[in-house]
């Protein structure tokens, strides 16, 4: 893996991946303790949407799913908060219609894109240093969103019912989770794409769970743990040249399972 | 009877969620300073709905609530409220200190480390409900009925001058319950407590007066039942809900014209 470093594209790719590991272990660890796991895979879904505007239009595929995500946030905070115990119907709509327009728009620009692949199963080796600045900036003004409003947003994820008896405005502090949730899953998306990164949002935070007793070591513990999925996924995938994304979640996986059968012999 | 300050008043209340039938009609209700109402009534029959219509968190199509003699929007921050547990996360990352402080935090003032203040307040509602010792723990760790310890003790370090309990009791043991209840009662000397109940036993041990809640509110202002609240609230089967074991009788004939009952149309 050393010697690899001499290759700027790894470079890159080894600092994306920590933007990526905090953006994951941030937004993942709100994600979990919200329980809006399938919202989050709607969003990063519906993003693709935006990847197919974008090129359509010829602009960034990253600005493009960043916008078509922020708007999708917006719309189903609107959507849910008028009718909560429907939010899972249109979570699985917009998940449907942003791939379908993304699809269409491709379908309408001239030429074969080569780096859609890249955008659904991840592209962390080919991220180029604007992306990289563009994912370091979102990245700390999602963790600094989150500090400020850190114990707004734990009283809303722990109870929400109770955080409005203490005038804590739910419904717009829902909406900038759910803002916040679609700009680092959007980071996240670099590193994995935007079909595989739920897991990547998802496995961090719940190896994280049972060990913190405050929603912030959560975080730093899931940080934590995205790094090592994808520094060891980068190295798997350049010993034995394999698609990264791919690599990075198995790996994932691989510590989940080795988690959960932990966890279940100790019950037992 | 004596004039006492009425903390919660709601008349002529109806609510419906979106594009279905009201869950509450025609809803009267006033509850003095000092008083313990058991709200009973059977599942979806709006009890939960009219708490949450006397927090502020939904609002009536028709008619009018007062909390604390305001819109409930501006008092509820008076309120301990101990929202039914079923909703929680379990597996959530929170010790039982940082569960009580939430009951110092107020979304006006943006604070981000509680205050000395809170940190002195919150200790003395756990030691008060006797969960001190268990302040560092996680909250899943804990069990039923320490949980509902520390939903209390969250509500009491809003320094509340009302308490509204939604189903604390609903899945603790019986001796756990009790428990729960002599807490209750306690309170009950210096607050005005309102506690949603699945248990009869709750009227016969705190209450001071009931509220029977099956999309009408019929009121009664003892701790009795009358067998015309228990038929409008239950319909058909009370029978099996008046348990054994009960202090004293429970299902109590009413009376015509003793003057204490006011009742919703049916």
């Amino acid at each position: 893996m050393l010697e690899a470093l001499q290759f700027p594209f790894m470079r890159n790719a080894l600092l994306a991946g920590l933007w990526v590991s905090l953006a994951c272990g941030i937004i993942g660890t709100l994600v979990v303790a919200n329980r809006l796991v399938f919202l989050a895979g709607g969003i990063a879904h519906s993003a693709y949407g935006g990847v197919g505007l974008a090129i359509f239009l010829g602009f960034s595929p990253f600005l493009g799913a960043m916008g078509f995500s922020l708007a999708m946030a917006v719309l189903l905070a609107v959507l849910t908060s008028r009718n909560k115990s429907r939010a899972d119907t249109f979570v699985g709509v917009l998940w449907a219609v942003g791939m379908a327009l993304g699809v269409l728009f491709v379908d309408l620009s001239p030429g074969y894109r080569a780096d859609l692949m890249n955008l659904l199963f991840g592209s962390i080796l080919t991220v180029s240093s604007r992306e990289l600045w563009m994912m370091a900036g979102i990245t700390l003004l999602v963790a600094i969103a989150v500090g400020l409003k850190y114990r707004d947003l734990l009283a809303l994820s722990y109870d929400p019912e109770f955080a409005a008896t203490r005038n804590v405005k739910v419904s717009s502090l829902y909406t900038l989770l759910l803002l916040l949730v679609a700009a680092g899953t959007v980071v996240a998306i670099q590193a994995v794409g935007l079909i595989l990164v739920i897991a990547l949002l998802t496995i961090p935070p719940i190896l994280a769970e049972r060990s913190c007793r405050s929603l912030a070591s959560m975080m730093g513990v899931s940080s934590a743990w995205s790094a090592l999925f994808i520094f060891l996924g980068l190295d798997l995938s350049y010993r034995y040249n394999l698609t990264s994304g791919a690599t990075i979640i198995l790996v994932g996986a691989f510590f989940f399972f080795l988690h959960s059968i932990w966890t279940h012999r100790r019950q037992a | 009877m004596e004039n006492r300050e009425i903390d919660i008043e709601l008349s002529g209340v109806r609510f419906a969620y979106n594009g279905s039938g009201p869950v509450l009609e025609g809803v009267s209700l006033s509850v003095p300073r000092g008083e313990f109402l058991a709200v009973i009534g059977p599942n979806g029959g709006g009890k939960s709905t009219l708490l949450r219509l006397i927090l502020g968190l939904l609002e009536p199509q028709e008619g009018t609530v007062r909390l604390l003699g305001r819109p409930p929007r501006e008092s509820v921050q008076r309120v301990g409220y101990v929202p039914q547990e079923t909703n929680l996360n379990r597996e959530f990352p929170i010790s039982v200190e940082d569960v009580v402080l939430m009951g110092r935090f107020s979304g006006a003032a943006m604070r981000w480390i509680p205050s000395s203040e809170d940190r002195q307040v919150a200790e003395e509602v756990m030691e008060r409900l006797g969960v001190l010792d268990l302040r560092r723990k996680r909250v899943g760790e804990l069990s039923q009925g320490q949980r509902q310890r520390v939903a209390i003790a969250r509500a009491l370090a809003v320094r509340p001058a009302l308490m509204l309990l939604d189903e604390p009791t609903a899945s603790v043991d019986v001796q756990t319950q009790a428990a729960l209840y002599q807490i209750l009662r306690e309170l009950n000397r210096t607050l005005t407590v309102v506690m949603v109940s699945h248990d009869l036993t709750a009227i016969a041990s705190c209450a001071t007066s009931v509220a029977c809640v099956n999309r009408s509110v019929f009121f009664h202002d003892r701790a009795e039942l009358t067998e015309e609240m228990v038929q409008g609230a239950y319909g058909s089967c009370p029978v099996e809900l008046i348990a054994h074991g009960i202090p004293h009788r429970v299902l109590h004939r009413h009376e015509n014209g003793n003057g204490s009952e006011r009742k919703g149309h049916a």
